[in-house]
C-alpha cells in the first residue's frame, strides 16, 4: 500500500463506525462493486487492527542503552541561542569568538566581584548539566591548584538558563600553535623548543592530578610577550568533566554517536572507551600527535581519513593502524605540498625528511605507542628526550636492537611508572582527604554568608551533597564499594533531593539487596524514597511507589525505627493526595502492620480517596485488584470485618499475581478467624504459608519470573507472622 | 485538567500571555503525569526516568527564549510535540548506539515487525507519522498528543475542540493506517 488516501481514511472510519458485522459486510460489498481494490485494501486494514494495537502498545523506555537512570536524557538538545548581549549569571556575553565540536566560546565580561574579560564556553552537547557540574565540583579544587604560566585558568562553571553547562576561563588572546608556527615560519628546532614548554605545562598539571584528555593544536594558543612566544594550554578540566563516563563502548561517544574529543589526537584507550585505562599517559599520546603535526604538517592518523569514517572505522584506525614515521609522511607529500610544508619550516624541501628521520621519528613514535606502558612515562620524560635531541645527545627512544640500552630504559621507566601510577590513583579517586576538607570548608563559608543562623545545618547539608556527588562519580567508574562508603554515613532522611542522588541511592540499594545485605539496602532504599520525594514534588504514584521497597527492606533488615520513620514520612508527604494509586500504595505501606488510633486518623483522607476511586480500575485490572486488597486491609484494621471480607473476595483468587493472591488469603484468614470461622481461617493461612515458604526457599530476585515484585513477598511475610500469632500456630 | 491553570491562562491571554517561568509551577503536575503515562510499569528505573523526561521536556519548552502562553491547548500541543522529539531523539540515539555507529535511519527493508524493540518502533512510527502529517494533519495531531504526549482521550478532545468519540475514531484509524504503512514498507 502506498500512503493511504483521504478516501481510504474516510471509508475506513465509516466502516469501523458500523457495529454489526452483517452491515459491515454489506458496506464492503457495496464498495467492492465499484472499486474492488478499495475493498481489498479496507479488508486488509481490518485484518491488521489487532496487530496494530499491539504494535503501538509500547512502554517507552527512555533509559540509555545500558539502562542507567541518570543517563536517560543525554539527548542531543538544540542549542538554545544564548545570544551576545545576554547575561549569564554574573557574566555578560560580548562577542562570539569561536565554535568548536563541543561548544561555543564567547568573549564575556565578568561583572563581580571584579570586572574582567573572560572566555566563556557553553557546552553544546546534550549533557546532563547537573552531572557535569557535580563532576566539575570534584575537580575544581585541583584545577584551582594549577598555577602555571602556560596554563589558562578555569575560573568557574555553571548552568545557563536553558540548562546547558558553561565554563569560564582565563581569556587568552593567541593563535593556534600550528598556525602560529607556520605563520612565523619556525624551524624544527624552534618548534621543538615551543613544544617543550607545552610539555612542562602538561607535566605541571599531571603533578596536580589533572589530565587534559583533549590536547590538540586548537587547545594550545600561542601569544607573544616581548617578542617571546608563549604557549598557553586551554580547556583544562573540560574534556574530563564533560566526557560521558560509562562502561565500555559508549564512553567516547556523545549523544548523537560522535566522538568526544578529537579522533586525530586521541589515544587508543580513549577511543576504545576504556575509561579505567585512561590516565596521564593518554595525554602523552596526544602530545605525540601534536609534535607529529608540528613536524610533519599533519596529524598522525590522517585527519581527512578520519573525518569521512564512521565511529567504528575511526576507532579501528586509532586502535590498529600504526602511523607512518613523520619523515615518511613528509616524503609521501606531492612536490608542491612538500615545498609548502618545508617553506613553513624555513628549510630546504630536499632536507626536511632527512631532518626528521632517525631520532625525531623515534621520539614521536614512542609517544604514539598503542600500549601506554611503552610510551614515555611522563611529559617530563618526553621533554627530556626532545631536549637530548636538541643538545645532540643520544635519545632514549632507540630501536630495540640495543639490548643494554633497552634494559636501562625499562629499569628507568619502572621508577617513573611507580610515580605515574600514584598520581593516577589519586586522580581517579580524586577524593583525597585534604581536598575534601578544603571543599567542605568552602561550602561552609558560602553557606555562612547566605544564612548565618542556619550555618551548621547548611554546612551539614552541603557536605551530604558533596559526598553524594562524589559517590555518583565513583559509580560511573563502576566503583560500587567506594561509592557506598561515601554515602554510608548519611541518614536517609537527609538524602539530597536530586535526580543524581536518587539514581545513586537506587543503584547502591539494589546492589546491596542483591547481595542480601538488608540493613544497607534498606537505608539506601529509604534514601531513594526521600530523595525522589523531594526532587519530584508532584502527586504521582511514580514517586510514592518508592516507599514500597523501602518499607519492605526496613522490615527485612529488622529496623523498626526506620520502618516507623518511613511511614510517618509517607503520610506527611502524600497524606493529601488526590490519586487513588498513590493512596493505595501509602495505605498498604502503613497498614501492613497494625496501626494505632492516631495513624488510623491521619490515614482517613487517603482512605476516602481510595474509597471514591473508580476510574483507576477502568483500564488496569492490576490496579483495581490492588485497590481491593488495600481496601480490605483498611477495613480489617478498622475492624469492619464484613466489609473487609467483601473487598478481600474480589482479589483473593485473581490468579494474576501469586503474591497478591497469597496476601489476600492471609488477610482473609485473619478475617475468618475474627468471624469465628476458624477452620477456613487455618486453611487459608496454610496455603499462604506454603506459597511464602516456596518463594523464600530460593533467593528472591528483584523481579521474579512470574512478574511479582520482591517487596510484595516481603509484605506477605509480614502479614503472615501477624496471622500466625493471631491464630496461635 | 486543572481549572486553576485554565483560569490563569485565560487571564494571561487578556494581558498578553504568561511567561514560561510563571507557568511551570502551574503545569508541572500535568506534565509530570503525561510523562508518567508514557512510562508505565514498575521498573524501578522508570520512576526516575519519568522525572527526567519531564525536566527535559520543560527545558525544551521553556528554554525557547521568551515564549508565552495564551491557552492551555497551545501549551499541551507544544508539550506533546516536545515529548515526541525527546522520545524520537532518544530512540534514535539508542538504536545507533546499539549498532555502534553514527545515527542512521532504521533500515526498514530488513526488519521483522514482531521483533522490533520499543525504540525501533518509535522510529518507524515517527517515520510514517511524518507522512501522515501531510495526508491527514488532524489525525496526525491526535497521534502526537496521544502516543507521544500521553494525553487522555478526554484531554485531547478538549485541546482539539472535538468530541471524545471523534478522538477515539481518529486514533483507532491512525494506528491501523500507520501500522499498515510500516508493514508494507518493511516487507
Amino acid at each position: 500500500m502506498t500512503d493511504p488516501t483521504r478516501l481510504q481514511f474516510t471509508l475506513y472510519d465509516s466502516l469501523i463506525a458500523i457495529e454489526h458485522q452483517e452491515e459491515r459486510k454489506e458496506f464492503l460489498n457495496y464498495i467492492g462493486k465499484n472499486d474492488p481494490e478499495m475493498r481489498h485494501c479496507l479488508e486488509r486494514l481490518l485484518a491488521v487492527e489487532q496487530e496494530a494495537v499491539v504494535f503501538f502498545d509500547i512502554q517507552a523506555s527512555i533509559s540509555s542503552a545500558d539502562g542507567e537512570p541518570g543517563d536517560a536524557l543525554l539527548t542531543e538538545g538544540e542549542f538554545v541561542a544564548d545570544e551576545v548581549g545576554t547575561r549569564i549569571g554574573r557574566y555578560q556575553l560580548l562577542a562570539r569568538i569561536g565554535e568548536g565540536g563541543c561548544g561555543v566560546v564567547y568573549l564575556a565580561e565578568q561583572q563581580e566581584p571584579v570586572k574582567r574579560k573572560v572566555a566563556l564556553k557553553i557546552i553544546r552537547l546534550g549533557m546532563d548539566t547537573e552531572r557535569v557540574i557535580a563532576r566539575f565540583e570534584i575537580e575544581r579544587q585541583s584545577l584551582a591548584m594549577m598555577d602555571h604560566p602556560n596554563i589558562a585558568r578555569v575560573y568557574d562553571v555553571g548552568a545557563t538558563r536553558s540548562g546547558r553547562p558553561f565554563f569560564v576561563m582565563q581569556l587568552v588572546d593567541g593563535e593556534k600553535i600550528t598556525d602560529y608556527c607556520d605563520a612565523k615560519r619556525l624551524g624544527i628546532a624552534q618548534r621543538l623548543s615551543l613544544f617543550l614548554r607545552v610539555c612542562q605545562a602538561i607535566q605541571h598539571a599531571h603533578q596536580k592530578g589533572i589530565i587534559h584528555l583533549d590536547i590538540k593544536p586548537s587547545n594550545i594558543l600561542v601569544w607573544e610577550n616581548d617578542g617571546e612566544a608563549v604557549p598557553k594550554v586551554i580547556d583544562f578540566g573540560i574534556a574530563r568533566t564533560t566526557t560521558p563516563v560509562g562502561d565500555g563502548e559508549n564512553a567516547t561517544l556523545t549523544a548523537n554517536g560522535h566522538f568526544v574529543g578529537t579522533p586525530a589526537y586521541m589515544s587508543p584507550e580513549q577511543a576504545s572507551g576504556k575509561v579505567q585505562d585512561v590516565d596521564t599517559r593518554s595525554d602523552i599520546f596526544s602530545l605525540g600527535s601534536l609534535l607529529y603535526e608540528l613536524l610533519a604538517g599533519r596529524p598522525p592518523s590522517a585527519a581527512a581519513l578520519l573525518r569521512q569514517s564512521g565511529a567504528d572505522e575511526i576507532r579501528r584506525i586509532i586502535l590498529e593502524t600504526d602511523p607512518d614515521e613523520p619523515s615518511a609522511a613528509v616524503s609521501m607529500l606531492s612536490a608542491s605540498e612538500l615545498a609548502e610544508t618545508a617553506a613553513r619550516r624555513g628549510c630546504d624541501p630536499r632536507k626536511l625528511a632527512g631532518m626528521l628521520k632517525g631520532d625525531l621519528d623515534r621520539i614521536v613514535l614512542k609517544a604514539l605507542e598503542k600500549h601506554r606502558k611503552r610510551r614515555y612515562a611522563s611529559a617530563d620524560a618526553f621533554a627530556a628526550d626532545v631536549n637530548r635531541y636538541l643538545n645532540c645527545e643520544p635519545v632514549y627512544a632507540r630501536p630495540s636492537g640495543r639490548l643494554y640500552r633497552l634494559g636501562k630504559l625499562i629499569h628507568r621507566n619502572k621508577v617513573v611508572f611507580a610515580a605515574g601510577t600514584l598520581a593516577t590513583l589519586s586522580l581517579i579517586l580524586g577524593l583525597g582527604t585534604a581536598t575534601w576538607m578544603v571543599f567542605a570548608e568552602r561550602k561552609a563559608r558560602d553557606s555562612a554568608e547566605s544564612a548565618r543562623a542556619n550555618e551548621a545545618r547548611l554546612r551539614e547539608k552541603a557536605e551530604m551533597g558533596t559526598r553524594i556527588a562524589q559517590a555518583a562519580v565513583q559509580l560511573k567508574y563502576g566503583h560500587l564499594e567506594q561509592a557506598d562508603a561515601l554515602i554510608a554515613g548519611i541518614p536517609f532522611a537527609q538524602a539530597q533531593p536530586s535526580l543524581e542522588s536518587a539514581a545513586t541511592f537506587q543503584t547502591l540499594a539494589y546492589w546491596h539487596a542483591k547481595e542480601g545485605r538488608w540493613p544497607e539496602a534498606a537505608d539506601r532504599m529509604a534514601a531513594l524514597a526521600y530523595s525522589i520525594a523531594g526532587v519530584d514534588e508532584t502527586d504521582t504514584d511514580k514517586v510514592s511507589i518508592n516507599l514500597l521497597p523501602a518499607v519492605a527492606a526496613m522490615y527485612q533488615a529488622g529496623n523498626q525505627r526506620g520502618f516507623d520513620d518511613l511511614r510517618t514520612m509517607a503520610i506527611a508527604r502524600f497524606g493529601d493526595t488526590k490519586s487513588s494509586v498513590v493512596a493505595e500504595q501509602v495505605l498498604k505501606v502503613c497498614l501492613i502492620v497494625p496501626a494505632d488510633q492516631k495513624m488510623m486518623e491521619s490515614l482517613q483522607p487517603l482512605a476516602d480517596v481510595l474509597a471514591r476511586a473508580e476510574d483507576s480500575s477502568q483500564n488496569d485490572s492490576s490496579l483495581a485488584l490492588w485497590r481491593s486488597f488495600s481496601m480490605a486491609l483498611l477495613e480489617y484494621r478498622r475492624k469492619d470485618f464484613n466489609s473487609a471480607l467483601r473487598w478481600c473476595e474480589e482479589c483473593v483468587d485473581s490468579r494474576l499475581n501469586p503474591a497478591r493472591d497469597a496476601l489476600a488469603l492471609t488477610l482473609r484468614a485473619m478475617i475468618f478467624y475474627r468471624q469465628g470461622r476458624v477452620d477456613e481461617a487455618r486453611r487459608d493461612m496454610e496455603i499462604a504459608r506454603r506459597a511464602c515458604d516456596d518463594r523464600f526457599a530460593s533467593k528472591l530476585g528483584i523481579f521474579e519470573a512470574d512478574g511479582t515484585i520482591w517487596h510484595d513477598w516481603v509484605n506477605l511475610r509480614i502479614l503472615l507472622i501477624e496471622t500466625e500469632q493471631l491464630l496461635g500456630k | 485538567m486543572d481549572s486553576n491553570v485554565t483560569r490563569m491562562l485565560r487571564t494571561a491571554a487578556e494581558s498578553g500571555g504568561i511567561p514560561s517561568e510563571d507557568l511551570l509551577p502551574l503545569v508541572y503536575d500535568e506534565l509530570r503525569s503525561l510523562a508518567a503515562s508514557r512510562l508505565k510499569g514498575e521498573n524501578p528505573n522508570q520512576t526516575l526516568q519519568a522525572t527526567a523526561l519531564v525536566h527535559e521536556a520543560w527545558l525544551r519548552i521553556a528554554g525557547k527564549s521568551e515564549r508565552s502562553w495564551n491557552d492551555k491547548a497551545h501549551f499541551f500541543r507544544i508539550a506533546a510535540s516536545e515529548m515526541r522529539r525527546i522520545l524520537v531523539d532518544n530512540a534514535r540515539r539508542k538504536s545507533s548506539l546499539k549498532r555502534g555507529q553514527s545515527p542512521q535511519p532504521v533500515d526498514i527493508d530488513h526488519i521483522d515487525l514482531a521483533e522490533t524493540r520499543p525504540d525501533e518502533r518509535i522510529l518507524l512510527i515517527e517515520e510514517m507519522l511524518k507522512r501522515l502529517e501531510v495526508a491527514d494533519p488532524d489525525r496526525a495531531r491526535v497521534v502526537t498528543l496521544k502516543f507521544f504526549g500521553g494525553l487522555t482521550e478526554r484531554e485531547i478532545a478538549e485541546v482539539e475542540g472535538i468530541a471524545e468519540r471523534t478522538v477515539r475514531r481518529l486514533w483507532a484509524g491512525a494506528r491501523v493506517f500507520l501500522f499498515e504503512m510500516i508493514s508494507s514498507e518493511t516487507k
